[in-house]
């Protein structure tokens, strides 16, 4: 057959080029409606997912299709060509599923196994820990990213790493029963006592600073004190950051309260502006660090775990008490302050506290006391999260704290606001359905 | 006058000379961004971070350089059916259509360059980001390259010479649109 028939020949197949060009936009559309729909119905993730997959990476196989057999006419052109590029693409599948193994994996197989409990593996044949850490650093950043995207300035945006978290409470540093945290914690319960909470003020932090707003409460003249240099709205309330990025409301407060606290009790304090003192007491960062280790292992562990079943109907209510739409002893319930129920990263805006998304299995490392008689804390064995581990918290909110997140940043919601078990089921009902 | 190069029309293979060439160079290409795109999907396959810094891409960007591309594969194709048709000046209409896709495809691109690497997300930033303007980079540079290899075929063509080019830069420029055609919901679509 000489190149003209050839020619020829394919004008009379398949379909003109404008309606495949038509075919093309209709899968188009597809192509970028389908995920958007899956984000907007609010699917399950793993509808959503599979959505994904479907309408924006099937479809561009349908649509190169198009392209490849009409637009190229590969489809009658000479048969050895088509041979000629499969090949190649063939030998990119076989890079793909060649390599794919060692990078898509961050572990061997296993070759060294716990005598107790075959499930738990010991030893890897080879380990890729710079691949593991970066994802747990990644993921980790994501989740801090706190207000960092929406509200900061990035032109003097400062590493948070030094300053966030732990100054929130005195419980934390010192200890639960050191003399300086119950100075704090008394004058605390004064307030929360003589105060009914409102929907602006629903923790002890937030009468701390008001009061030193109202000059009650004198920080020390030691303490470097930042003045708020941005004000904004948030949760139908007014807040306000520090040069740090701060929220002002959450943590110089409370240092300062701390000061004042201190000169009652003749101590001094230990730490400079901006840092944390190191309080012997804690764990510390290689005892994170081991136990991380530990629990990267056990993630990868075929689990035990039986996922807590939901009913729907106690779901509903959790939501509304989480929402705050239903009141508890007249009250709404603050948990929506700081605990987002968005995966991960969508979760930037309310990191101050740990996402109940996918909360029920979610592995997690906590700090508790050790011995109820000493002050000192050590970091438990990872576990997964459960109903015991929700009601716990909720409870005695100080008893154990999640790493990353602010020490004692919980208040006894549970005492504050009368609650009772049914209130603690209902929300697991509801935060057990997030995944 | 020079003879006419040997590409044109022997075709003892079954196929003419030069339209066999562009078939090979395409093969090369299928192992470049082959090699490129299976690298990147292992590493979004084993990063579940690369969702999260995903996010951060332009959606509306990406779609609308996705329409961009396959119109300008639609006035490619119009250009060829025009060339086997004998009227070089509808290709060289048509042609100089697919180029001017090309240009305004670029212009979408650096925008969305521009305004990325001005708030901090460069290639230094993580692998994502890395991936994300190589793999990009690259196939902005086929774009060029495409776009000047029209021109120049343009101009025979609408002296009516030299015909056969037209589908040879044709075939080439189907291939970069089906190179984006994944490289969006890669790059832009998985969260």
């Amino acid at each position: 057959m000489s190149s003209n028939d050839h020619h020829d020949d394919h004008e009379h197949h398949g379909p003109g080029y404008w309606k495949v060009y038509w075919i093309l936009l209709v899968l188009f559309v597809i192509s970028v409606l389908g995920p958007e729909m899956a984000k907007i119905m609010d699917m399950s993730p793993t509808m959503a997912k599979a959505t994904v997959l479907i309408t924006a990476f099937g479809i561009a196989f349908v649509k190169a299709y198009y392209v490849i057999a009409y637009f190229m006419h590969l489809k009658t052109e000479i048969k050895y060509v088509q041979y000629m590029l499969g090949t190649t693409v063939i030998f990119m599948c076989l890079f793909f599923f060649a390599v794919a193994p060692d990078v898509m994996r961050h572990d061997g197989s296993c070759i060294k196994r716990d005598p107790n409990n075959a499930e738990i593996c010991l030893q890897h044949s080879w380990v890729n820990s710079a691949a593991a850490a970066q994802v747990q650093y990644a993921v980790t950043q994501q989740n801090k990213a706190v207000d960092a995207d929406e509200n900061s300035d990035d032109s003097d945006k400062i590493s948070m790493d030094k300053v966030s978290g732990v100054k929130w409470s005195s419980v934390g540093l010192y200890g639960n029963a050191s003399p300086m945290s119950n100075a704090l914690n008394a004058y605390r319960s004064e307030k929360e006592s003589a105060n009914v909470a409102t929907k602006n003020m629903h923790s002890s932090y937030w009468y701390i600073e008001e009061d030193i707003a109202s000059n009650q409460l004198q920080p020390h003249p030691a303490l470097h004190i930042d003045k708020p240099d941005q004000e904004f709205e948030e949760d139908g309330r007014t807040k306000k950051k520090n040069k740090f990025g701060n929220l002002v409301g959450h943590f110089q407060p409370i240092e300062m309260a701390m000061v004042e606290a201190a000169k009652h009790q003749g101590q001094a304090l230990q730490f400079a502006p901006g840092t944390v003192a190191k309080d012997p007491n804690l764990p510390s960062e290689e005892d994170w660090l081991q136990a991380e280790k530990t629990m990267q292992v056990m993630e990868r562990q075929p689990s035990k775990f039986v996922a807590f079943k939901v009913d729907p109907q106690l779901a509903a209510l959790g939501k509304r008490l989480y929402d705050g739409t239903e009141l508890v002893a007249g009250k709404a319930l603050p948990c929506n302050g700081c605990h987002g129920v968005e995966a991960l990263a969508m979760n930037a805006p309310k990191a101050k506290a740990p996402t109940f998304y996918g909360i029920d299995g979610r592995w997690t490392l906590q700090s508790k006391q050790a011995d109820p008689n000493s002050p000192k804390r050590t970091v438990q064995e990872p576990m997964q999260a459960d109903f015991a581990y929700f009601s716990e918290s909720i409870i005695k909110p100080n008893a154990a704290w999640t790493r990353n997140y602010p020490i004692g940043g919980m208040s006894n919601v549970y005492k504050t606001y009368q609650m009772n078990e049914s209130h603690i089921e209902a929300l697991y009902h509801y935060v057990a359905s997030l995944k | 006058m020079q003879g006419k190069p040997i590409a044109t029309n022997r075709s003892s293979t079954g196929i003419p000379t030069g339209k066999l060439a562009i078939w090979w160079l395409l093969a090369s290409e299928i192992v470049i961004f082959g090699g490129i795109l299976a690298a990147y999907l292992m590493h979004r396959l084993g990063h579940v971070e690369f969702g999260g810094y995903a996010a951060h891409t332009n959606v509306y960007a990406g779609a609308l350089n996705t329409f961009i591309l396959l119109t300008s594969s639609l006035c490619a194709v119009l250009a060829h059916q025009a060339a086997e048709k004998g009227d070089g000046k509808k290709a060289f209409k048509m042609l100089w259509f697919t180029i001017a896709g090309g240009g305004l495809f670029l212009l979408v691109k650096s925008a969305e360059w521009t305004y990325e690497i001005s708030h901090g997300l460069t290639m230094q930033s993580n692998a994502f980001w890395h991936f994300y303007y190589v793999a990009a980079g690259v196939h902005a540079s086929h774009v060029i390259v495409g776009m000047i290899a029209m021109a120049v075929v343009s101009f025979r063509a609408l002296k009516n010479e030299e015909l056969q080019r037209v589908e040879l830069a044709g075939i080439y420029w189907h291939f970069v649109d089906i190179v984006w055609i994944f490289l969006f919901p890669l790059l832009y679509i998985a969260k």
